[in-house]
Parts: structure tokens; C-alpha cells; sequence
């Protein structure tokens, strides 16, 4: 029994450490000069010079920018898009009701990979090539939002509902004044995933921009690393932290929040 | 203070595909009355409420409150608030919050749903528990604020389903006098519905009986308990229920009748002309449940406690004309007559003088 926890203490501390070790060379270089990039000596002379090298040979602030547009964008959407589709699944039945919601479910089984030529093409047709609203606009109807809104939907009790429509809810107050509050970790879990997912989503903000008006901040950073004049990996490192480091501190600061919303959404 | 409304329906129907829940109720609910719609599981009583609510669809038949018909209009124009099984609260708001809902629904000014919220908290004993989360009250406690809720909608009809059974049999006992002080005191018009009879019969004024889609009996509580309608009525109604038997096992020869005999109207007498056999002997304290075996049948029979009656023995036993209920056996339904062939029952009338039994419903 207590080498079987042995074997599991040691395998976690194994595993973390694995995640750990290119989060912690990307600080040590960060945080030191160029000369230090692959000698390790614990006397090394801190600097943040790196930071501001890297700040000032890119436009990171404006990346920044449209990260942020990108993102509180495909949210809101999400919310919206998803809130409304998957009441409507939960609550109402309507004709070509379990066709539609299977249809949505097979959106699931599909990587969005797949679709990034189908998706340029109408992006394309659409005129919005280069712009945010491309990079975000597949992913709005997000068959996850729906899937996962509707499962959370189904469970609140359908004496709630009817208590509500007594009290003269119309169904979007009761949309409004029952469901949504009810699902609030759920909305707080989804919104985690989605924030996160398209911050460090790439392949696609690659292709589908190219300026720096829009483009997101993975992509900008992609293509300060690929520099003509050699990798420095200290100054590449310290953009690289820049970047991440919002979700970074965000996922520290509300850590406990997080697992808590997640373990009441059921998402695992 | 609100005035009740009287409730009418008129032959209404309600499926569910092939099945059929309703199957033409025809009542009128009278105005400020307390009504408990009384039926096992399964008999259609909460579907009937939820239709008088409006939380369902009819699928033929009318619906009238206050003389006018309300068929096709919404719960929020009936003029009605409920109160649910399993209260309904809203487990995200606290307990003044929820208690007005409905009034913030309705966008009513900030100073008047505080003093109905006032009026309410101080009318039920909540005031201590407006701010709490409805997860932090007892099971009583949570059924208060319900009424809470229901109060301070300024509605004429008051609906209930089933609204005390998840609380324990002593709050029970005080809720059961809880709401219906309330009702007094508001002078609404309650729509009860219960499958408990204790309840029925203890709360209203009207008893309706439902069973299987059909409403069996409408009555006062006396009424239903000394002259049921039907078998199923008469079999219902009554703890220990009435016991029934085939009139040729009392040596009757009218094999087209059923003899109903509640328990506490058989009483034991020598010169008594049922003959019968101590079956099974059941101590109940104050009283004593024997059964009687008569012929190849079974009829119930209540007596002092200290009888020292065992299984075996023969028995003779009377009973009143006035408490012998007589069914058609085929349809069920209760004869008006006693015919010519029963008297033999009640030769020995002579012996003791009856007086009027006392109800056994209470719990």
C-alpha cells in the first residue's frame, strides 16, 4: 500500500516537473542576459532588459490589443449564441429538434482543423479576410457551448420553470432570472476553456491575417521568434512570457475558483 | 385583502397520447371555500391543479375562474399563484428575494414590495431568515417561505400540490393548521391537492375524490366519510378502511350487491345475526382490530383495546341499518334502498340502544 503511493508521489513530482522544466528555462533566460542562455550558474546577474528589448522590436502592446478584442468577442458571442440554442434544446420541443441537436453533436466529433480551408473560403466570400471578426467567427456556434449549456439547462427542476411562469415570467425572464443563475458555474467553467483555448489558438489566426492590426498575440509572436538574424532565445523567452503571463497570473490568482467551477460543471 | 374567485370545469379532457389522465372532469370549486382534490397516485389530481394553473395544456374542455374563461390564458393571468411539492424556491436567492419574485417580475415600486415583504415575513415567522439561502432553512421553514411567496402575489386562488408531504408527520400536524388558518384569514379560494386523506379531511370544506381520470365522489368531509357514493369512495375514505364483503356471505341471497360495514359500526352481540370467526387479532392500544371471518370473507371490526378475543373463536355480531352501505356489485355505485332481504340483519335491534360512532380517520 505505501509503495503503491510511493510509486504515485513520485510518478506526480515526475510529471510536474516535465511540465515545469520549459516554463522554467523560458524564466531563467528571461530573466538574464544573453550569455547565461545555456550556462547555469546561480549568481547570474538578474535584468529585465530582456522584457523591453522584446516590448520595443515588436508591436506586442497592439497584439495585446487584439488578443484581447479576440477573445472577449468570441465569448460574448459564445454566451449569447450558445445560452439561447441550448435552452431552446433543453425546454421547447420543435419540429427537427433531436435531428438539429444531433447535428450539433457531430459538430463535436469534427477537428476544426479539418475545416480551415472550407472556413477560408467563406471567410473569403464574406470579405473579412484580415480581419478579427474572421478569426473568431467559426468558433462562435460552439457545439461544446451548446452540448455542455444544455446538459446544465435539463438538470434545473422543471418546478422552478413552472414557479416562474405562475409568477408571470415571460421565457426570456425566466431564461434570464432562473436558468442563467443557476448555471453560473457552468458559464464560468465554459468561458475558462473558451478564454483559454483562443488565446493560444494559432493555425488559424496564422492564415487568416496578416497584419499587425490583427493579428493575435501567438501569431505576432511566432513571427518575431523567426527573426532573419538568429534565435536570442533570452529576449524570445521573455516575449514569450509576456503573452502568456495574463492567463498565467489569472489561473494563479483564481485557481481555487476555477477547480471549484469546474468539479460543480462537471467538466473534467 | 383579496376575495376568492370560484373555479368551474367543464368536462375536461386530458391525454397524453394514447393515454387518457382526464377523462371528462365536470366541477365547480365555490368561491373562498378550501377544496382538496383527494385521489391515489396516479388519478389525475395534480394534473387537473396544473390545468386550473395553466401550467398544462387541456386537450378538450373549459376552464372558468371568476365566471370568466381562462382556457387559453396564461398561469399569470388566472389569477392564481401555487405552491409546489417541492416548494419551488430559487436556490440562487435568498429568501426576501424570493418571497417577492413575482412582484419584481411585475416591476412593482421598491416601497411596496418591501411593506408586502414586511407584511408576509412578519405573517409567517421569517423575519430572522430573509437573508439566508433557501439551502439554510428547515423543510418547514422553506414551506413558509413558499406560502410567503403565494401571499404577497395578492392572488384570488390559492393552488397547492401535495404541498406538506416532504415535511415529518408532527410539522405536518401544525402546517395542516398553518395553512388553513391562512385561508381562513385571506378568505382565498384553496385548490388542495393531496393524496393523503388525514389531510383531506382534517383542512376542507369540500372534499373531491378523484381515481383513474374521474372524479368519484364531491362532498363535505362528513359526508363523503358516513354516505360514500361508491365502493371505491367508501373503501378510501377511512382508517382502517371499510370492510366489504359479497351480501350472500351475511346469508343474504342478493348476489348483485356488495355490503360495506365500517369497522367501528360492527359491534360485538350475542343475539347479533352475523355469525362469524375470529380470524387475525391486531393490538392497537386504545382499540383492537379483529378480523371477522364470515363465510369465506373478511369484514374488519374495531373494538376496546382489552378485548381478550383470540383467532378461533366464534362470534356474533349487529349492526345498525344506518351504517350498512350497499353497493351495486357491478357498477360500484351505492344503492339508496335497503331491500326487504336485509332485515333479518337487524332482528336484534332490541338489545342496546346505538349511539353515534365516532370517526376513526384521525391519525
Amino acid at each position: 500500500m505505501t509503495y503503491d503511493r510511493l510509486l504515485n508521489t513520485a510518478a506526480a513530482w515526475m510529471l510536474a516537473l516535465f511540465w515545469l522544466l520549459p516554463l522554467a528555462y523560458a524564466v531563467w533566460t528571461a530573466f538574464h542576459p544573453a550569455a547565461y542562455e545555456t550556462r547555469f550558474d546561480l549568481l547570474a546577474p538578474l535584468t529585465l532588459q530582456n522584457f523591453a528589448q522584446a516590448w520595443s522590436e515588436a508591436p506586442f502592446a497592439r497584439y495585446f490589443l487584439n488578443t484581447m478584442i479576440l477573445v472577449t468577442g468570441i465569448v460574448a458571442a459564445q454566451f449569447t449564441l450558445c445560452t439561447f440554442a441550448a435552452f431552446a434544446f433543453a425546454r421547447f420541443t420543435f419540429p427537427g429538434k433531436s435531428i438539429m441537436f444531433a447535428l450539433v453533436l457531430m459538430q463535436l466529433l469534427i477537428m476544426p482543423d479539418i475545416l480551415i480551408v472550407e472556413n477560408y473560403r467563406t471567410m473569403s466570400q464574406l470579405g473579412l479576410i484580415d480581419t478579427i471578426a474572421a478569426i473568431g467567427l467559426p468558433y462562435v456556434a460552439s457545439a461544446f457551448g451548446i452540448f455542455l449549456l444544455r446538459q446544465t439547462f435539463m438538470t434545473v427542476p422543471k418546478e422552478l420553470d413552472d414557479a416562474a411562469r405562475v409568477e408571470g415570467c415571460s421565457y426570456l425572464g425566466i431564461l434570464w432570472r432562473v436558468y442563467i443563475p443557476l448555471a453560473k458555474p457552468t458559464f464560468l467553467a465554459y468561458g475558462l476553456v473558451s478564454v483559454s483555448h483562443h488565446w493560444n489558438n494559432f493555425v488559424w489566426p496564422l492564415i487568416v491575417t496578416n497584419s499587425v492590426e490583427t493579428r493575435p498575440l501567438t501569431v505576432g509572436l511566432s513571427i518575431f521568434a523567426v527573426t532573419d538574424s538568429g534565435i536570442q532565445w533570452s529576449i524570445i523567452n521573455a516575449a514569450t512570457l509576456m503573452t502568456s503571463g495574463p492567463l498565467l497570473i489569472a489561473f494563479l490568482l483564481f485557481q481555487r475558483q476555477f477547480v471549484q467551477s469546474f468539479m460543480r460543471a462537471g467538466i473534467k | 385583502m383579496t376575495t376568492g374567485k370560484s373555479i368551474t370545469l367543464n368536462a375536461l379532457r386530458k391525454s397524453w397520447g394514447d393515454t387518457d389522465t382526464l377523462k371528462g372532469i365536470d366541477l365547480t370549486i365555490p368561491a373562498g371555500q378550501f377544496t382538496t382534490i383527494l385521489g391515489p397516485s396516479g388519478c389525475g389530481k395534480s394534473t387537473t391543479l396544473r390545468i386550473i394553473a395553466g401550467l398544462e395544456e387541456v386537450t378538450s374542455g373549459t376552464v372558468q375562474i371568476g365566471g370568466e374563461d381562462v382556457t387559453n390564458r396564461p398561469s399569470s393571468a388566472r389569477d392564481i399563484a401555487m405552491v409546489f411539492q417541492s416548494y419551488a424556491l430559487f436556490p440562487h436567492l435568498s429568501v426576501a428575494e424570493n418571497i417577492i419574485f413575482g412582484l419584481r417580475v411585475r416591476r412593482m415600486p421598491r416601497a411596496e414590495r418591501d411593506r408586502k415583504l414586511a407584511q408576509a415575513a412578519d405573517m409567517l415567522g421569517l423575519g430572522q431568515l430573509l437573508d439566508r439561502k433557501p439551502s439554510q432553512l428547515s423543510g418547514g421553514q422553506q414551506q413558509r417561505v413558499a406560502l410567503g411567496r403565494a401571499i404577497v402575489a395578492d392572488k384570488s386562488i390559492f393552488l397547492m400540490d401535495e404541498p406538506l408531504s416532504n415535511l415529518d408527520a408532527k410539522l405536518r400536524a401544525e402546517m395542516r393548521e398553518e395553512i388553513r388558518d391562512l385561508q381562513k384569514r385571506l378568505g382565498v379560494t384553496m385548490v388542495y391537492v393531496t393524496h393523503d386523506q388525514v389531510e383531506a379531511v382534517t383542512m376542507a370544506d369540500q372534499i373531491v375524490l378523484m381515481n383513474q381520470g374521474q372524479i368519484e365522489q364531491v362532498a363535505s368531509p362528513r359526508q363523503i366519510y358516513s354516505t360514500p357514493e361508491t365502493l371505491f369512495t367508501a373503501k378510501f375514505i377511512g382508517t382502517p378502511p371499510m370492510g366489504t364483503c359479497a351480501a350472500p356471505a351475511l346469508g343474504i341471497a342478493r348476489d348483485d350487491i356488495t355490503v360495506g360495514i365500517r369497522p367501528e359500526a360492527l359491534k360485538l352481540d350475542n343475539a347479533g345475526a352475523i355469525k362469524a370467526t375470529v380470524g387475525r387479532v391486531e393490538y392497537l392500544g386504545a382499540d383492537a382490530m379483529i378480523d371477522c371471518v364470515v363465510a369465506d370473507q373478511t369484514l374488519a371490526c374495531r373494538l376496546p383495546g382489552q378485548t381478550d378475543l383470540t383467532p378461533g373463536t366464534a362470534i356474533s355480531l349487529r349492526v345498525g341499518p344506518e351504517d350498512l352501505h350497499l353497493f351495486d356489485r357491478d357498477t360500484g355505485q351505492r344503492r339508496a334502498d335497503v331491500p326487504a332481504e336485509f332485515a333479518p340483519l337487524f332482528a336484534s335491534q332490541d338489545t342496546a340502544p346505538q349511539g353515534p360512532h365516532t370517526s376513526s380517520i384521525e391519525r
